[in-house]
């Protein structure tokens, strides 16, 4: 059958199912991040959004300020570099990620942005990473209007 | 800032989780018999007599050891309710809607298991005269477990 097989153990009233479940996605990015991501793709932008009553700047930005919900329409654009704030390694696989493990998942405050944007870091050992650290974005040559446009962030050259 | 400001983006993808589990010792008795004998077998409570279904080794009444008291649910029983699909069952493990839709019920077999199967009949006027019904056994290509039933068929008293 499709999708999933069953198996008796030999010679045993014993069965081992295995499958998947498969589940249909159709995810919207919305007006704000379709924004986002199409300055990734056409101009290799990372932007923003700014909030004109509490100065905070989001990054991904987001249609609604978590601190006095406004509604934000302030675009701007942000630095390609930042500041690692936090983050992990990850050695298992998973059907969403597919980069072989390990993979090194981080926090990344971007100059002139007040939140963190996740994103994977590369070419640097996972021993060597460490918070605080300045790294900057790595673009693919091929963007499709994916956050995976961004290749990963990479240790900055100092200065 | 941009020309194509007014892009909406959306992503369409399948996203498929794996698994993989083992019936244990019950289920894997259950299974065994509906692949081998065509019979659906349920374990009988050694407190309250009850037969399990699917069987288990606690009952949930009692909770208390079931054993294994196998006994054959039998064949036949009577629909209770049942639900008229107007949209295809979906296959959850492809995501996508089945070829052939049936109706669902759940069934009290006359051996006072309740069970939910799919029913033979998809007229929805001739189905609310379905009341007895007999199980319609794969005659090949049994694997184990409920699909071995291709159906409920209506059936006269
Ligand atoms: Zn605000
Ligand atoms: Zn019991």
């Amino acid at each position: 059958m499709e999708g999933w097989t069953i198996e008796q153990l030999e010679g045993k009233d014993v069965f081992v199912i295995e499958g998947q479940v498969a589940i249909p996605n159709n995810y919207s990015a919305g007006i704000v991040g379709s924004r986002f991501l199409v300055e990734l793709r056409d101009n290799c932008r990372i932007m923003g959004i700014r909030c004109p009553k509490c100065d905070r700047c989001y990054v991904p930005p987001k249609s609604t300020c978590m601190e006095c919900f406004g509604q934000l329409t302030e675009f701007v654009e942000v630095g390609k570099s930042g500041t690692l704030l936090t983050f992990t390694v990850d050695h298992h696989t998973t059907p969403v990620q597919t980069a072989s493990p390990p993979n090194v998942y981080g926090i990344i405050k971007l100059d002139g942005a007040d939140t963190g944007l996740l994103h994977l870091i590369g070419e640097v050992d996972g021993k060597a990473v460490k918070s605080g650290m300045r790294l900057e974005a790595v673009f693919n040559e091929e963007r499709r209007g994916s956050i995976l446009d961004i290749k990963y962030f990479r240790p900055a050259e100092a200065g | 800032m941009t020309d194509n400001a007014e892009e909406l983006i959306h992503v369409e993808y399948t996203q498929p989780w794996r698994y993989r589990w083992s019936t244990g010792k019950y289920i894997g008795k259950a299974y065994a018999e509906t692949k081998r004998n065509k019979r659906l077998m349920g374990n009988r409570c050694s407190k309250c007599q009850e037969i399990v279904w699917p069987p288990e080794p606690v009952c949930p009444r009692c909770k208390v050891p079931t054993g294994e008291k196998w006994v054959e649910l039998g064949d036949t029983g009577t629909v209770l309710q049942y639900t008229y699909q107007v949209m295809p069952m979906w296959d959850p493990h492809v995501g996508r809607a089945r070829a052939h839709p049936h109706p669902s019920a759940n069934i009290r077999m006359d051996s006072g298991c309740h069970i939910m199967h799919r029913l033979e009949e998809t007229d929805p006027e001739k189905l609310k005269k379905v009341k007895r019904v007999k199980a319609v056994w794969k005659e090949e290509g049994r694997q184990g477990g409920m699909d071995d039933i291709l159906y409920f068929r209506a059936i006269d008293g």
